[in-house]
């Protein structure tokens, strides 16, 4: 075990008792991203997020070849996802249009590697929890607490035999749930192929695909935060957004939570930008001009650290 | 106007005439002075002497540069629909599980920002303004979802949270 | 209606973007706070430090707060969470305490302070209100001093009060409003209205 799992301290979400990782925990955590991989299931589920409650269902389906899952959300925007090895496609019926992306498979550090799961300690607390039933099945918590103010921390409930996620709970700075998602019904295994059909989209649908490329910033002038703590990069891309709006995007990560900066010319933008923090529950977004461009960055972290990495990032024209 | 600060800090006031006073406290004048006086005699009277006067103020300037917070009331009838759906959703223990969650377990954040109407925001100065999301907000959040390493926690779950709020009120 | 309704009317102004409102639950609560946190926290200079902090946590912790529970049971635990770290910060222990109970912010008595927390440059000054206020308040009419006494020491509703004190429920509010002003006309020459004085 590395020293960043001994004498780890826990601050913030657990309160003031001295904690460390457990490799107990830590097992449990790796049964869990390998249900997350290998499982078929069908059920039910709510998020919540204040105020919103919002009910889906969901339905997997892993093949040898790769999995197909399927997301109905049956509340707010009616709206589809379907996500497949190479793209997730998104249908809104209301507005007729459906959303493709591609590009997945291009994130470094997938989670199922050993050293991954290790590396979570270095910036969480991981530690058992409690026994509860979720949705008829017999769980047990673990818990993920923040060693910093960067990220938020999380608390998990596996069911004991599958090692299925059952329930999510993201916790803020003060020991608030900022989200939570709970499987309200569930059956694992056994899920026939016509469930994950999607919607069907006859003629008079709109169709927006994305192209995403890799992409290297540094030459092209681009700098931004190499020091976030616990954040490494995992992605640097060339892609389209909306209706073929071209940007570049930089995805940062600590292994649970990810930020994203967008940077996107400002030259033709008709639209008047307002720059600043704007906040979505466990999301935050924060928006600032740099040399011409607009930098978005959108975390699933408290706004703090989508502050700090949008004010690193800096332009100096390739060549100087 | 001081007789309703008066009513109005104890909880006495019925809501409907809560408007006008709650409307003179934002400004500088009788009303404010009465607030923090009459509250300053409670303290005093409880025996409480804590703190220089100014504190207040103080508070005040560092909450001047403070990101302003949002969390708009959502129509009251949405929890209540989720929670209705859920429940048929569900079959028997579930359906209990679904309504102890929400009832005893409520998670606290906000609900995503509504659309404000725009105003222009001077650049150096901390945003003082309510800030909507980003115009199309959705692309980004669903380009930034295909790399969130939630997915390999949660599988495709966490997509449902990839709609700002400016969809859920009502449609592009 | 309660007087957590109040509360929960300026947090949900507060909630959609209205500061000031914020501001006027930071004038409510803070000596009240304050005093709970010289508990953890004994030098009264870090106390205010403390507090300052804590209002800002909760302030930037507000979206979250649904109103399950009192505003101030809500801003209590920030208050000891934001203590608690800052002790650890230091590399002190928060006081083990049979005297602090955290997670019991109703059952707390406002008379249990261990330690007057003033700054010596507000010493005198605050001597001088709270001498203000009791000499006021011996000189009321029998009927204003508990009319008062009722609602702030004893945080009872009008209707209550109208009962101890069998009398209409306007007469209790004229009451309480008279003897807040007879106080509040001594009060302000002591503390003045203009905004850049310390007091």
């Amino acid at each position: 075990m590395s020293r960043a799992l001994a004498g780890a301290l826990l601050i913030g979400v657990a309160g003031a008792a001295y904690a460390q990782t457990t490799p107990e925990a830590l097992g449990w955590l790796r049964r869990i991203y390998e249900a997350t991989q290998k499982l078929s299931y069908s059920g039910t589920f709510v998020f919540q997020q204040g105020e919103r409650a919002e009910t889906s269902r969901i339905t997997r389906l892993a093949l040898r070849e790769g999995s197909t899952e399927k997301l109905e959300v049956l509340d707010g925007v009616p709206r589809e996802i379907l996500r497949t090895r190479d793209e997730v496609r998104c249908y809104y019926p209301q507005s007729r249009t459906v959303k493709v992306d591609r590009g997945g498979e291009l994130r470094a550090f997938p989670a199922l590697l050993p050293e991954q799961i290790a590396r979570l300690a270095e910036n969480y607390t991981i530690t058992m929890g409690e026994t509860a039933r979720v949705a008829g099945y017999d769980c047990r918590a673990i818990s993920l607490a923040p060693k910093d103010g960067l990220r938020y921390g999380y608390k998990l409930w596996a069911d004991a035999k599958t090692g299925m996620l059952l329930k999510a709970r993201t916790i803020g700075e003060n020991g608030s749930v900022v989200e939570q998602f709970t499987f309200t019904q569930l059956a694992i295994g056994n899920v026939a192929r016509e469930r994950l059909r999607p919607a069907k989209v006859e003629g008079g649908w709109r169709v927006e695909a994305a192209s995403v490329t890799p992409a290297d910033l540094a030459r092209s002038g681009w700098s931004m935060a190499a020091d976030l703590p616990g954040f490494r990069k995992v992605v640097e891309v060339r892609r389209q957004l909306g209706e073929a709006r071209p940007v570049r995007q930089v995805v940062f990560s600590d292994g649970l939570a990810a930020v994203s900066v967008f940077i996107e010319p400002l030259e033709g933008r008709r639209e008047p930008t307002r720059t600043g923090l704007a906040t979505m529950g466990a999301i935050n977004v924060y928006t600032r001009e740099v040399a011409n461009h607009l930098v978005t960055v959108v975390g699933e972290t408290p706004a703090a650290s989508v502050q700090r990495i949008g004010n690193t990032v800096e332009y100096r024209r390739p060549g100087n | 106007m001081k007789e309703r600060i008066s009513e109005l800090m104890d909880g006495e006031l019925p809501e409907r005439e809560a408007a006008a006073p709650l409307a003179a406290l934002r400004g500088d004048g009788e009303a404010s002075e009465a607030w923090r006086l009459y509250h300053l005699i409670g303290d005093a009277v409880r025996g409480s002497r804590a703190l220089p006067g100014d504190f207040t103020t103080r508070v005040a300037e560092r909450l001047a540069r403070e990101p302003t917070v949002l969390a708009p009331g959502r129509a009251p009838g949405m929890a209540q629909r989720a929670l209705r759906v859920a429940m048929y959703a569900a079959a028997g223990i579930a359906g209990i599980a679904l309504v102890v969650n929400l009832a005893v377990e409520p998670p606290q954040a906000p609900a995503p920002v509504a659309q404000a109407p725009q105003k222009p925001v001077a650049p150096k100065v901390a945003a003082q303004a309510p800030l909507p999301l980003p115009l199309a907000a959705d692309d980004y959040l669903r380009a930034h979802q295909l790399y969130s390493p939630r997915g390999d926690l949660q599988g495709v779950a966490p997509y449902v949270r990839m709609v700002s709020e400016e969809n859920v009120a009502g449609g592009r | 209606m309660a007087d957590g309704d109040i509360d929960r009317q300026l947090v949900a102004r507060a909630q959609r973007g209205d500061k000031r409102a914020f501001e006027l639950l930071v004038e409510k609560y803070h000596r009240k706070l304050a005093r709970l946190l010289s508990r953890l926290v004994r030098d009264p200079a870090e106390v205010e430090d403390v507090t300052q902090e804590a209002f800002i946590k909760a302030y930037r912790a507000l979206p979250g707060f649904r109103g399950d529970s009192a505003f101030y049971t809500w801003l209590y635990r920030i208050g000891i969470n934001t203590a608690k770290n800052y002790l650890m910060a230091m590399g002190r222990r928060a006081p083990t305490s049979t005297e602090v109970v955290a997670d019991d912010a109703e059952g707390f008595a406002e008379g249990e302070l261990l330690r007057d927390i003033n700054t010596p440059e507000s010493v005198l000054l605050s001597q001088e209100i709270a001498a203000t206020v009791n000499a006021t308040m011996e000189e009321l009419p029998k009927e204003l001093r508990e009319a008062i006494q009722l609602r702030e020491i004893d945080g009872m509703s009008y209707e209550d009060i109208a009962k101890i004190m069998d009398c209409p429920i306007g007469t209790v509010r004229s009451r309480i409003f008279r003897a807040r002003e007879a106080i509040a006309e001594r009060l302000r020459p002591l503390l003045g209205t203009a905004k850049d004085r310390r007091w």
